[in-house]
């Protein structure tokens, strides 16, 4: 079946459209996520979020997610392909996160993914999210990921990279402990705001001092480039007990600061070091307003060029995960089908 | 002619077939997800067509369920193919008969099949009362999904895919597992 001459809607497509048109899909986590793209061109781009459903338990359950990810997954992939105005047979390539991530929640979009590319007898990538995060400040540029220092920062991940090019990736470094959003969502549930944390603390800490308390540093004056945000959490835990009053704004502030601090040091130091001129930032964080704004002022200040993931590509989404596979497709002649999903996929 | 494939995958040792007509036309068995996906891809390539999609949908292992779902849903679209599911248990070669199969956390779950049939959905028991069920069962015939200290007589069996294959009777919209549990879910400190 796979080895069919092309039908004349097929034909159609290519002559009427630019590039091969790719359907990625993307459930590494709590997020059901289809997107289309022809060639660098975002067609649709749709995601089913299961943050209220997990909000009650505080985190993540993962056969909740997996259970969710199952009864979504085909209706997105329809309605990705009705917003885009594509036919299933138009699809060129079927791109789906192999991880890292929950596997469970993995292997439902990975094997959606693998049953469309065998149906249709087309091309599959198996990609990897933290990559997809890495070059997404790249989508929508007129030029495709270059020499840079990339700053992947979420709830899940915290890594420092020099990417050199598509799939010519080199860990700078990375947390030893705690993610920075994992921290983030922490902190908030010590203060008593709804998980997720980060945003509530995004939108508080404006409305509070951030020097009024003196929070650590960890590994700020470390020689490397790995980071440690545990004992921020930890210091607010014996912090909380001492005070009164209206302090919640003051102690966002103040968690935040901290954070950002370390986050801007760090990459700021390794394109210093390592005398890169681009330095890019991507993952639920980087949506962060104090991350972004303190990275454009530390960028100025440098001479350097930043590039930060749009804020709709920050949070997870299939829109990277299909920019990742139009990258990769013209360098793949195979298919991934024989490639399992990997819970603790590798960057490089 | 219709041509169907069967794909069972409840247990650490899936199978899947292809059929025209009922006749076994492929047999596979895989292990893990990545030997399904090429062996769905493999075995219909034999075929200019595919009508229908059969899936075990247990009980069992729910990340080998799913992964088999998926799969099949991800077929359907693309195919335009029918999908269906049928509960793993009848996967069998009798048509009387109990399945015991291990459910986690202590607790086992009892499939009976009479004539061919599944009449009510598989039941939880918990491990202490397996050996005071299978001595009250009616049905003699029983299969166990993984060998267990508390049932050393009992044949360890899984269900195939070649046995689903003319449960048309028990076919069903595909549309996720049988979950016999609600999620375990821990809550943080």
């Amino acid at each position: 079946m796979a080895d069919k001459s092309a039908t004349s809607d097929e034909l159609l497509c290519e002559g009427r459209l630019s590039g091969p048109i790719v359907l990625s899909v993307e459930t590494s986590c709590d997020e059901t996520a289809v997107a289309a793209l022809d060639g660098r061109r975002l067609l649709s781009s749709c995601i089913s979020s299961q943050t209220l459903i997990h909000q009650e338990f505080g985190g993540v359950v993962p056969e909740v997610a997996s259970r969710n990810h199952l009864s979504k997954i085909e209706p997105l992939v329809n309605q990705a392909l009705d917003k885009a105005n594509l036919q299933v047979k138009q699809i060129g390539c079927v791109a789906a996160t192999r991880g890292p991530g929950l596997l469970t929640s993995l292997l439902v979009g990975y094997s959606f993914g693998k049953g469309l590319a065998i149906g249709l007898g087309k091309p599959f990538i198996g990609v990897n999210h933290i990559e997809a995060h890495l070059l997404s400040p790249f989508f929508g540029t007129e030029f495709g990921p270059e020499r840079s220092i990339g700053l992947v920062v979420s709830g899940g991940h915290t890594l420092l990279v020099l990417v050199d090019g598509v799939g010519q990736y080199k860990v700078l470094g990375g947390t030893v402990d705690d993610a920075a959003g994992e921290a983030f969502d922490k902190v908030a549930k010590l203060l008593g705001l709804p998980y997720p944390g980060g945003p509530q603390i995004d939108a508080l800490a404006p409305r509070g001092n951030p020097h009024r308390y003196d929070l650590p540093r960890p590994m700020v004056g470390s020689r490397d480039f790995n980071f440690s945000f545990s004992g921020i959490k930890t210091a607010v835990r014996y912090l909380l007990p001492k005070l009164e009053g209206d302090y919640v704004a003051d102690v966002a502030a103040s968690f935040q600061e901290a954070v950002v601090d370390i986050l801007v040091r760090k990459t700021m130091a390794a394109a210093a070091e390592l005398r890169v001129d681009l330095i890019t930032a991507s993952g639920g964080v980087s949506c962060n307003s104090r991350l972004r704004q303190r990275m454009g002022e530390a960028a100025e200040r440098s001479g350097k060029r930043l590039l930060l993931a749009e804020p709709a590509l920050t949070t997870d989404n299939a829109a990277m995960i299909g920019y990742v596979a139009v990258q990769r497709s013209r360098e793949i002649t195979g298919s991934d089908l024989a490639l399992d999903a990997d819970p603790n996929l590798a960057l490089a | 002619m219709v041509n169907r494939l069967v794909i069972e995958n409840s247990g650490p040792t899936g199978s899947i077939v292809l059929a025209r007509d009922h006749a076994i036309v492929l047999e596979k068995t895989f292990q893990g997800s990545a030997e399904l996906a090429r062996m769905a891809d493999t075995t219909i390539k034999e075929i200019d067509r595919l009508d229908e999609i059969v899936v075990g949908i247990g009980p069992g292992s729910y990340t080998g369920l799913r992964v088999a779902v998926a799969t099949a849903l991800g077929m359907k679209l693309a195919l335009g193919c029918r999908t269906f599911g049928c509960a793993s248990v009848l996967g069998y070669p009798e048509e009387n008969y109990l399945v015991i199969g291990d459910a986690r956390r202590g607790a086992f779950f009892l499939a009976e099949i009479r004539a061919g049939k599944l009449p009510e959905l598989p039941r939880l028991i918990p491990r202490a009362d397996l050996g005071a069920e299978i001595s009250r069962a009616s049905l003699k015939r029983i299969f166990a999904t993984s060998p267990a200290e508390e049932l050393p007589d009992v044949e360890v069996m899984l269900p195939q895919a070649r046995h689903l294959l003319g449960r048309d009777e028990s076919f069903q919209d595909l549309r996720e597992p049988i979950y016999l549990k609600e999620p375990h879910i821990t809550q943080p400190k």
